[in-house]
């Protein structure tokens, strides 16, 4: 039924030759930043890094959530989920308030800091490639397979059929399958995902959902808040209404 | 690290306020001694203020020393108050030497006169010719007549200042509310007069008794 | 006033002129070279202390809505004489946000976009609307006092007609967004510290801002007795604090609700950074207030009240920052502390508004009522002059 691509990215084979990396500073055009790749960071510069944790190398990129976060907080909806599967962005629609960069929950995309009009900037699942037929830059890159191109349903059956198959090998879990609702970049991995620097422990809802449950609240706040504020508005009146009377009453009483 | 920057921040400004009023011999409101007034029956719930540098004879004339050694005498917010809106008149030209307990000018309430009298010996320096449209609420910034006087400095005066004044407003407020309590002779009509926000029915206004005047004379006005 | 008067330096006058100046300096620093070489900002900390500034002025202003809820909504006209200050800090205040607001964005060229590009599942699009629909409703709410003063009776009429509705729609929007500015904070659970991070947190907000609103009263009284040389109504100070008091102990207690249903409470033992922090904006944000405010000597004793506005201004401030600097630091790795452009741009924001208020009040008639020692003393003296004639 998904016809969405996805990435996945296998830790067990990854020998942290930093290809995929040189192929997407190539693929977008981007300038070095750094000489030793392993030191590098994600930067406007940089859509994803391989990192170093002992004998394992990670990588790290925009996972493609099904829900994207960085898509349903913007209040311009610069931020959409193309029928690819990739998230994208545009650029022309940005105000920059940089609020998908506070609610990311893998913390990917940056800003072009030091321009007088900046943008977001974040792994594009190389929608251009993938809308012509190809696979991503860094996947066509990988000597080794570690990073594997292709449709989602095949890539959950890979994932799921390597776990099983060498129960010894990985840490049985899909990464990214279901944290934040899902997404399109899966990871395997020999230890638990927090030792290789990845967000553990996100829920399995997808985040816009907890944002959802607030501003479901808010007709129902109007409305009834509405209807509260007009009664007590005629009662409080006929209150010191009545009151009034009743002083005028008396004081005739007094005289 | 920036909430506590912030709130740095915020209290630096409070604290340099406090400070730059200090230097400037001002007080800040936080600080104004004031007396609320509540509880009794004529006089209606209020608050008086009297200033730091203000001192208050008994015969309700404030007076406050200047700089260059002269004194400034003007009538407190009580008189203020309990009178209303009197207009000052005076016989006096600058360089008369004036007594202790002297006549220093009259206050003209409806028909009536009232006497106020000098708490201290002087000698008149000048003289306010402004000070009849006076605004209530400000009675210390309305001065009368200026003297130049040894006895204030001396001490030889009984005055009042600071919080020492407010409790002596305290007692005086309570002497006025007896007061009026004793010369009212409609209470029924007072009372809903209050009760309805001070809002005098026309045509009622009239002058003061001569009883009740020279009574406020004795009670309040005198040394 | 003269012209010499005012260009006599009082200490304040050259302290603003001296922080507008560099605040002008860092603005056109800022917008010619951008965020980066202006700002402390990095890519895991993209908001900082002019979000944080946002956050303070927007509840700071919030009694723009609750006395003119009190006055026109539950008929308590004791309050009437703040409902115009109230209602011009609120504009001013929310002014002072916008344009920060505007600063802060990257592309603040395209700050229409949200009126044409929308998404309904944004909190900031929500915020961004209310904001805009409500400075409308503090635009009509203040009017009256513009047009008076140009004596034009006809349109006062016509608003009149609508201010009860205008009113209502003012208390909904503020409702709305005064609770959004903590749903902001909803979609990142991983992020901010649990102490914080709570699904209550937009209840929590909107809770502390009516009380910090009114706190904010009773301080800028002060503030206007003491630049305008007017007198305290101590009367409406200490009803207005009691509803602080009320309202801090609802907020506290809803707090506590909260870290026993969500079984936060062991979080409180855990020696950190945020764990102090939060002690701290408890302990003067609720606890010293509650105390203070619960003796009726302190509401109605003018230092004590100021002191206790203090207070709950300063723990909402650090309630507040916690939230958006604070209680993501952890998550962020790296420790935002404000660069000097970003005070200065602030300081520079303050300094305006305070000046604008002042402006505002000089020109128009925002304290209606007579002092209230003036009134009073009319009324003694029309009673006592029934009483000394026969
Ligand atoms: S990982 Fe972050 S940037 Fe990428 S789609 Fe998900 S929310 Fe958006
Ligand atoms: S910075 Fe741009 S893309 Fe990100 S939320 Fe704001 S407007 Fe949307
Ligand atoms: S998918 Fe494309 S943009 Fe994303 S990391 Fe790979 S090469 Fe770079």
């Amino acid at each position: 039924m998904l016809k969405e691509k996805g990435l996945l990215f296998d830790v067990t084979m990854c020998v942290g030759c930093g290809s995929c990396y040189k192929a997407c500073k190539e693929q977008n055009k981007l300038p070095q930043t750094n000489k030793d790749f392993l030191k590098d960071h994600l930067s406007e510069n940089t859509y994803t890094v391989v990192e170093q944790y002992g004998d394992n190398y990670a990588r790290k990129l925009c996972m493609h959530c099904d829900e994207p976060s960085c898509a349903s907080v913007c209040p311009v909806g610069a931020f959409k989920k193309s029928d690819t599967g990739a998230v994208l962005y545009d650029g022309d629609k940005c105000i920059g308030c940089r609020y998908c960069m506070q609610a990311c929950p893998h913390k990917v995309p940056r800003y072009e800091w030091e321009k007088t009009q900046p943008r977001v900037r974040k792994c594009t699942l190389c929608h251009d490639r993938v809308k012509a037929g190809k696979l991503t830059a860094c996947a066509e890159a990988c000597p080794t397979e570690a990073t594997l191109f292709g449709n989602m349903d095949d890539l959950i059956a890979v994932a799921k059929k390597r776990l099983k198959e060498n129960p010894g090998k990985y840490y049985q879990h899909i990464y990214g399958l279901e944290e934040a609702g899902g997404g399109h970049v899966l990871i395997l991995s020999p230890v638990p995902f927090e030792q290789l620097g990845y967000t553990a422990k996100l829920p399995k809802e997808s985040m816009p959902s907890l944002t959802m449950k607030a501003m479901e609240k808010i007709p129902p706040v109007v409305a009834v808040g509405g209807v509260f504020l007009t009664g007590m508005y005629w009662l409080t009146k006929r209150k010191n209404e009545i009151a009034r009377e009743e002083k005028k009453s008396n004081k005739g009483i007094k005289v | 690290m920036v909430a506590l920057f912030v709130l740095a921040l915020f209290i630096l400004f409070i604290a340099m306020d406090f400070i730059v009023l200090k230097v400037q011999g001002k007080t800040h409101p936080a600080f104004e001694k004031v007396l609320s007034i509540s509880g009794l029956s004529y006089v209606p719930e209020m608050e008086i203020k009297v200033p730091d540098d203000i001192v208050l004879s008994k015969g309700h004339l404030w007076m406050k020393k200047n700089k260059s050694g002269l004194v400034k005498l003007g009538v407190d917010d009580f008189v203020n108050t309990a009178l209303g809106n009197i207009s000052i008149q005076n016989n006096l030209s600058v360089g008369k030497e004036l007594k202790r307990g002297e006549v220093i000018f009259e206050g003209k309430v409806g028909n009536k006169k009232l006497k106020f009298h000098s708490p201290v010996n002087g000698v008149v320096r000048s003289i306010n010719s402004n000070s009849h449209d006076r605004e209530y609420s400000d009675s210390y910034s309305n001065w009368n007549v200026e003297l130049s006087s040894k006895d204030f400095a001396s001490g030889n005066v009984t005055y009042f200042s600071g919080s020492e004044a407010l409790n002596w407003l305290r007692q005086e407020f309570t002497k006025l509310d007896d007061f009026l309590k004793l010369h009212s002779a409609m209470p029924e009509l007072v009372g809903a007069t209050m009760y309805d926000g001070g809002k005098m029915v026309e045509g009622v206004k009239a002058g003061l008794n001569d009883k009740a005047a020279e009574d406020f004379e004795k009670e309040f006005l005198s040394l | 006033m003269k012209l010499s008067e005012i260009l006599k330096p009082t200490f304040w006058k050259v302290v603003s002129v001296i922080i507008v100046t560099v605040g002008l300096y860092s603005t056109y620093f800022r917008f010619t070279r951008g965020l980066g070489a202006s700002t402390n900002l990095y890519d895991t900390v993209p908001w900082g202390l002019w979000i944080g500034f946002d956050f303070l002025g927007v509840g700071l202003a919030a009694a723009g809505f609750t006395i003119a809820a009190t006055v026109h909504i539950f008929h308590m006209h004791k309050f009437e004489p703040i409902v115009r200050p109230a209602i011009l800090t609120a504009f001013i205040g929310y002014s002072l946000v916008a344009t920060l607001l505007i600063v802060d964005l990257g592309r603040p060229e395209n700050f229409w976009h949200p009126l044409v590009m929308w998404n309904i599942h944004s909190v900031m699009f929500e915020i961004t609307w209310c904001i805009i629909c409500y400075t409308t409703v503090l635009v009509l709410e203040f009017a009256p006092v513009v047009l008076e003063k140009f004596n034009l009776k006809a349109p006062i009429k016509l608003l009149k007609k609508f201010s009860i509705p205008v009113v209502i729609a003012g208390v909904l929007f503020s409702t709305l967004h005064q609770s959004s500015f903590g749903s902001l904070y909803l979609i990142v659970p991983g992020r901010l510290h649990p102490l914080w991070y709570s699904p209550l947190l937009p209840v929590h907000f909107y809770i502390s801002c009516i009380g910090v609103g009114l706190s904010m009263i009773i301080f800028e009284s002060y503030l206007i007795a003491r630049a305008f040389n007017r007198g305290l109504n101590m009367n409406i100070l200490s009803g207005a604090a009691f509803a602080v008091l009320i309202d801090l102990i609802i907020g506290f207690l809803l707090k506590v609700f909260d870290f026993i249903s969500t079984g936060k409470l062991a979080l409180l033992t855990v020696p950190s950074k945020e764990t102090y922090l939060f002690y701290l904006e408890i302990l003067i944000g609720t606890f010293i207030p509650i105390f203070l405010l619960s003796q009726k000597k302190v509401r109605e004793d003018r230092k004590w009240l100021y002191f206790s506005a203090i207070f709950v201004i300063a723990g909402f401030m650090l309630n507040r920052l916690n939230v958006c600097t604070t209680g993501l630091e952890r998550s962020a790795g790296y420790t935002y502390f404000p660069s000097f452009d970003e005070v200065s741009i602030t300081l520079m924001l303050v300094v305006l508004a305070m000046f604008a208020f002042r402006l505002v009040v000089k020109f128009f008639p925002v304290f209606e009522e007579e002092p209230i020692l003036h009134s009073k003393q009319n009324n003694v003296l029309e009673t006592k002059q029934i009483i000394l004639s026969e």
